[in-house]
């Protein structure tokens, strides 16, 4: 047996034991003087689990760091990444990964993800989740790609399904066949966004609830919720918006599925209050008690794809003054 | 055609996303490496080709221009959102982001600017106009950095230090630090005026020419800004090298910038302790 085979094996293995962290939000620094207030004292936040952007966090040695520091004290940290570039065909960014598996070791998260998109070509990078061919060569490529990281990282690594707008004429596979191949190659797991299937069915005419049906659910081990934003001809996938019934109906498949999966509510613009957010996210309990809430797809003709979740320094904290203070 | 490889593909959609001009004219730069659009992207009847890949082609400048607005929100102010956007735009198209890190986005915005400005006979408003985009830039960037780098906050050992001690020498072997949080700016006009007019959204006086040497520091993760006079200056670029006992560098600084050292350690204790309080530098008992 190779020593790719056993950090297959391992990375399967360890994916297996994943428990369910409950239902959990995104970190915002737009929360940080809520959450630092309810840390300091002692009070729920009324949430499970936070999942934080890796990124942002990253070479960032301020205030969002000392906020973490803090919250992993009392709550389960997941970390999600935007920059990995897995399916690039530029070589693996191992200063990138050596910071990311650095910022694990700080935050010890109970699992680390991606997404199933490359970022960038020739060094450049332009910060936004583009679509793969899926086909034979993309998979090889990508599985390949996936064992080096798990070896790297010395964990399972968790790929997302992403929004999409276009699909490459010389696709063979679809979505979902692609995960299937990729976790059983590589003992990855996989993040399930219903929102990102329903913004790619409606965008690419595809059934999402076969897409569900068709993933390799034991590999599941987190779903992401979202809303989206209607423009007529397409769904763009905008996290500024409460989650749609359409996509409640998804989750609550996707959760009848897998067995019940850690659940993570993305809200990355027009971000509501704390309080509000947490609202939102209960609706998940609703759910799965079997009531689908009542919630049309918002329209915004202008919507811009995935918002970039850049953390707010000049607004990051309550002790942040808006204004620098001139001391002379 | 043969099919293309996912290389040849990502190489394509690519070129579409960062090179310059409409989606028409990156189209047409995209084909001249052999891959037109029909036969790269699936059309359907409800949306075409041309419309998909526009969504990544628009979504990609667009949210990058709300990244830099974001991180240059007085310049944004100062220059007007249209101005400001058009120059945000035109930079990421000549200079794409080379990072993973969003922290990287803004960094080389100042010397874009400051590259792009217009040269010519103008007259002193003209001048300034055009000269202190690229000085706000370099202040908000300088702000942006003082946020993220290691701070005096996680020093546990940073001691206080009263005017009287200094006096008395008690500090002498102490070791003086300066953190990485600490910046500096030096700019051509006196920008702090500036700056307070645009956060405090009132008419801008535009500033007269003037070297000015501004210092951002960060306690207790709040930003705090000043500007230093020379041998200030000297003392904080001399402790930004390495850390240093504080007698020696007293003694350096004297020497180099040609004041007596008494003079210069009186100076110190009556600036000092205000200093550290600031976070320009940290001091630690040997």
């Amino acid at each position: 047996m190779t020593n790719l085979t056993r950090t297959q094996q391992f990375a399967a293995s360890a994916i297996e034991k994943l428990t369910n962290l409950g239902l959990g939000v995104g970190l915002r620094s737009q929360h940080y003087p809520y959450i630092m207030s309810h840390l300091e004292h002692g009070t729920s936040l009324g949430v499970d689990w936070f999942e934080i952007i890796s990124e942002n966090y990253i070479d960032n040695h301020g205030y969002g760091r000392y906020v973490l520091d803090k919250l992993k004290e009392q709550y389960p940290l997941v970390m999600h990444g935007v920059s990995m570039n897995i399916g690039s065909s530029d070589p693996i960014n191992f200063e990138y990964l050596g910071k990311l598996k650095e910022l694990g070791e700080f935050v010890k998260p109970q699992l680390i993800s991606d997404h199933l998109c490359w970022t960038g070509l020739a060094g450049l990078n332009s910060h936004d989740l583009l679509p793969m061919p899926l086909n034979d060569e993309s998979l090889q490529h990508v599985i390949n790609r996936v064992d080096q990281v798990q070896d790297f990282l010395e964990r399972p690594l968790v790929l997302e399904n992403p929004s999409t707008y276009l699909e490459f004429q010389h696709s063979t596979l679809t979505e979902s066949a692609f995960f299937c191949e990729l976790v059983k190659a590589t003992g990855c797991g996989m993040l399930l966004d219903v929102n990102n299937v329903f913004v790619s069915s409606f965008n690419h005419g595809f059934d999402a609830e076969q897409f569900i049906r068709q993933l390799p659910h034991e590999h599941i081990v987190q779903i992401h919720l979202a809303g989206p934003s209607d423009c007529k001809d397409c769904l763009i996938d905008t996290h500024d918006q409460p989650v749609p019934a359409k996509v409640w109906q998804l989750y609550q498949l996707a959760q009848r599925l897998t067995g019940g999966k850690s659940t993570l509510l993305e809200w990355d613009a027009n971000i509501p209050s704390f309080p509000e957010l947490v609202e939102e996210l209960n609706k998940a309990k609703l759910v799965l008690a079997g009531y689908i809430p009542e919630q049309e797809t918002v329209t915004n003709t202008s919507a811009l794809s995935t918002p970039i979740v850049n953390e707010r320094l000049d607004a990051a904290h309550h002790i942040m003054p808006k204004r620098v203070e001139l001391e002379q | 055609m043969k099919t293309p490889d996912l290389t040849q593909t990502q190489q394509w959609l690519n070129t579409v996303l960062m090179v310059r001009g409409d989606l028409p004219q990156k189209l047409n730069t995209a084909a001249a490496q052999g891959l037109t659009l029909d036969k790269c992207v699936k059309s359907s009847d409800t949306l075409d080709a041309m419309r998909r890949v526009d969504i990544y082609a628009a979504g990609y400048v667009m949210r990058l221009v709300e990244c830099l607005r974001g991180e240059f929100a007085l310049l944004c102010q100062f220059m007007g959102e249209e101005v400001f956007d058009t120059f945000a735009k035109a930079f990421i198209v000549t200079l794409p982001s080379e990072s993973w890190t969003m922290h990287q986005l803004g960094s080389r915005f100042a010397d874009f600017l400051a590259h792009t400005k217009p040269t010519g006979d103008f007259n002193a408003h003209q001048q300034a106009m055009f000269s202190l985009p690229a000085e706000l830039a370099k202040f908000e960037r300088a702000k942006a950095l003082a946020l993220l780098k290691p701070g005096p906050e996680q020093k546990q050992r940073t001691s206080s230090v009263s005017e009287i001690e200094l006096l008395c020498g008690i500090a002498e072997d102490f070791i003086i630090a300066v953190p990485e949080s600490v910046l500096l700016v030096q700019t051509d006009y006196p920008l702090l005026p500036l700056v307070a007019q645009l956060e405090q959204a009132k008419p801008c006086i535009i500033p007269t020419p003037e070297q000015t040497h501004i210092v951002i520091s960060r306690q207790q993760y709040r930003l705090k800004v000043n500007t230093l006079n020379d041998w200030q200056i000297d003392l904080l670029l001399h402790l930004k090298e390495k850390p240093r006992c504080y007698r020696d560098a007293v003694i350096y600084c004297a020497n180099r910038m040609h004041l007596e050292a008494q003079a210069l350690q009186s100076q110190l204790a009556v600036w000092l302790p205000s200093a550290v309080n600031i976070g320009l530098f940290t001091l630690q008992k040997t």
